[in-house]
């Protein structure tokens, strides 16, 4: 299994086809871009210019991408996880809310504790959360066979909207701003800051361990194989004596559990309280989503492309405030680069012809 | 006081009518590409670049009609980038379709500065609705008058397509080929039916249909443009297509419970209800739909393996309707 894997690595028609249509993705994305960028009246080399120094252009720029992609990679992988099930897990943006303000409130009566148990517990608090706000949709699917895609979307609306409820009335930090908010979490729930003049804090580590420990599940353990099969042929796996139903439930457990942990992650790293709309407005969940589906649900992909992603966006950013073009630019690139990979399995057939005719 | 909950809720049907005209002007567009085949989950994008562009359209020229056709021809093409992508190109149509939901909202918002000058949310006191309705005689009595006259104009179209489809659809050869290429594309294309040029027939239609859907919501209902404006009607429209069965009268009859949800969520937010909660309903109440849909077909799966009769003709939507847990590319 492993050797056979190793060599279909090594298939260049394999790397071609893998590699190939991501570039291509995100080459005629920017194409398209530069477009919308002329049509703002503005030089798309001077754009691109300012969004790449604002991403990557000073240290302080880097620590702010990877804050950034912090969210976006934890969520990202949690969504491939579901993908690789079978399960297509539309809702994680309503996980990822559900999981802030679950950090945010059991963060915010841990001040008696010592930071090596206030902060998993507001973690696992968030964990708990998201992946609870997964299994219902995964429950009813398995259940009733009501489609996944549709009421994962549907249950992102009903979060924004309970989330917001909670936090503009029983929650509400009364001493706070005009924008519904939690109160502030005391500093011994808060992720230690690790480079003093950024935000980069201890959630970083959640980039390298949440995949690691994803890619071990699914490659080393019985369960992780289970989760493949399923995804892979859900016929078979059942032939094979795998509850499949039991396995989408358990997927959606674990991608609402990621969900919920990038969630916690920005609660209790970057933001330090839930503030209405600020996962929904800021698009994390659904930035995840396109590094899922730009890495094929590869988990250590997924997070290298949620960095770059990440990067986009910050750079987004420092273009917006340096030239004319709006931030939103970005959403149309990311856009533009769903629609090349919805032809991504065309692609690759097309490429691989090529290559076996020469 | 009897007489006042009497026009209350005269008031409370004729909202009902506002309100759920958007989401069956999208379901009808789903319901012609449920019916090729192609599970459309591009409604609730497409209507957001109808409801920009009517307002642009509107903004421009002064002229609410002219806004109209901005709106049905910027969904239509968009609906042309999906068609390519999905017909041609072989593209998964789910991925295409949220591709261009996020589009829609990157689009619309990156074009407002630009266009408008503004963030977030556009409004004009300048700008004129769609021409509303008035039926000469009927206009004048008492209660028929404010139940059956007064609407937008999109209105009273939205109920002629529901006969127009519902004729076309099981009346006409344009139809039966339609729900052919849905249903058997092989067996269609092998008598000479057109399938690329059905489902790119279908795609295009449901454009103006989401154009116009888009429109009602931002130059009828109200006269301005809000980021996301749509807030999930695309994917309410998507469960009405489900819940009826991909059947024009079965989509009436889904989008007016769902339009009788947000009249009910309009009243209840006047009532002073917390209106988070009042806004959720009509989420609510579509999700609970799907699990009657959902327990509806399993019912009806277990019936037909009990009594072995065969599917009678028409009364079951495509096969991609059900299509839940469809894997990634």
């Amino acid at each position: 299994m492993i050797a056979s894997r190793s060599a279909r690595w090594l298939d260049p028609r394999r790397i071609l086809g893998g590699v190939l249509v991501p570039v291509l993705a995100l080459a005629l994305a920017f194409l398209l871009g530069a477009i919308a960028i002329v049509a703002a009246g503005a030089s798309p080399i001077e754009a691109y210019g300012e969004l790449i120094r604002g991403a990557v252009g000073s240290p302080q720029n880097v620590a702010a991408t990877l804050v950034r992609s912090i969210p976006i990679a934890v969520a990202g992988v949690g969504l491939a996880v579901a993908f690789r099930a079978g399960a297509f897990n539309l809702g994680g943006e309503g996980q990822m809310i559900l999981g802030a303000l679950a950090t945010a409130v059991v963060a915010g009566v841990s001040g008696g504790l010592p930071a090596v148990v206030a902060i998993p517990l507001a973690l696992a608090a968030g964990m708990a959360a998201g992946a609870a706000w997964a299994i219902l949709p995964a429950w009813l699917q398995v259940k009733v066979e009501v489609p996944l895609l549709i009421i994962t979307l549907l249950l992102n609306y009903v979060a924004i909207l309970l989330a917001s409820y909670l936090v503009t009335y029983p929650l509400r930090d009364l001493t706070g701003a005009a924008v519904p908010q939690t109160a502030t979490i005391p500093a011994n729930a808060s992720l230690p800051i690790l480079i003093g003049g950024t935000r980069l804090h201890l959630g970083v580590i959640a980039v390298v361990l949440v995949p690691l420990a994803v890619l071990w599940l699914q490659r080393r353990t019985v369960l992780g194989y289970e989760l493949r099969m399923t995804g892979a042929n859900p016929e078979f796996a059942a032939y094979g004596g795998i509850r499949t139903g039991r396995m989408t439930i358990t997927a959606m457990g674990l991608s609402g559990g990621l969900c919920g942990l990038a969630g916690a992650l920005l609660v209790a790293g970057l933001n330090h309280r839930f503030i209405d709309q600020s996962i929904n407005g800021g698009g994390y969940a659904w930035t995840g989503f396109i590094a899922a589906l730009l890495a094929a649900a590869n988990p250590i992909l997924t997070v290298f492309a949620g960095i770059f992603l990440a990067a986009l966006d910050v750079g987004a950013a420092g273009m917006a405030r340096n030239t004319d073009v709006p931030l939103q630019l970005i959403d149309v690139v990311q856009a533009a680069v769903i629609f090349v990979l919805a032809v991504r399995i065309t692609l690759r057939e097309f490429i691989a012809r090529r290559l076996a005719r020469r | 006081m009897d007489a006042l909950v009497g026009v209350l809720d005269v008031a409370l049907v004729a909202s009902t009518i506002r309100l759920f005209t958007p989401i069956l002007l999208a379901g009808l567009g789903g319901l012609v590409t449920a019916r090729v085949g192609i599970f459309n989950i591009a409604l609730e994008g497409l209507m957001l670049f109808g409801a920009f562009f009517a307002v642009v359209g509107t903004a421009w020229t002064g002229q609410p009609l002219v806004g109209l056709v901005f709106a049905v021809v910027a969904a239509v093409l968009v609906s042309l980038i999906f068609a390519v992508v999905v017909v041609d190109l072989g593209g998964d149509a789910i991925v295409a379709g949220l591709a261009v939901n996020m589009l829609a909202l990157g689009a619309t918002t990156y074009l407002m500065l630009p266009l408008f000058g503004v963030e977030g949310s556009f409004y004009d006191p300048t700008l004129q609705r769609l021409p509303q309705v008035t039926i000469p005689v009927v206009g004048a009595m008492p209660i028929v008058g404010s139940l059956l006259s007064g609407y937008s104009i999109l209105v009273y179209v939205a109920f002629a397509l529901v006969v127009v489809l519902q004729v076309l659809l099981f009346r006409h050869p344009l139809g039966i080929r339609i729900r052919a290429v849905g249903e058997q594309p092989l067996a269609a294309a092998s008598v000479g039916v057109s399938v690329r040029g059905l489902r790119y027939l279908a795609i295009v239609v449901c454009g103006i249909m989401c154009g116009l859907a888009g429109a009602e919501l931002s130059i009828s209902l109200v006269t301005q443009f809000v980021i996301g404006m749509t807030a999930g009607r695309g994917f309410i429209a998507l469960v009405a297509v489900m819940f009826g069965r991909a059947h024009p009268l079965g989509v009436l009859a889904a989008s007016l419970i769902f339009g009788f949800m947000y009249a009910l969520t309009l009243r209840l937010q006047g009532a002073g209800s917390a209106p988070q909660f009042v806004a959720m309903l009509p989420y609510l109440v579509t999700i609970a739909v799907l699990v009657a849909v959902a327990i509806r077909q399993r019912r009806a799966q277990a019936n037909r393996a009990r009594t072995a009769i065969d599917d009678q003709a028409g009364i079951g939507p495509p096969a991609v309707v059900g299509s839940a847990g469809v894997p990634p590319p």
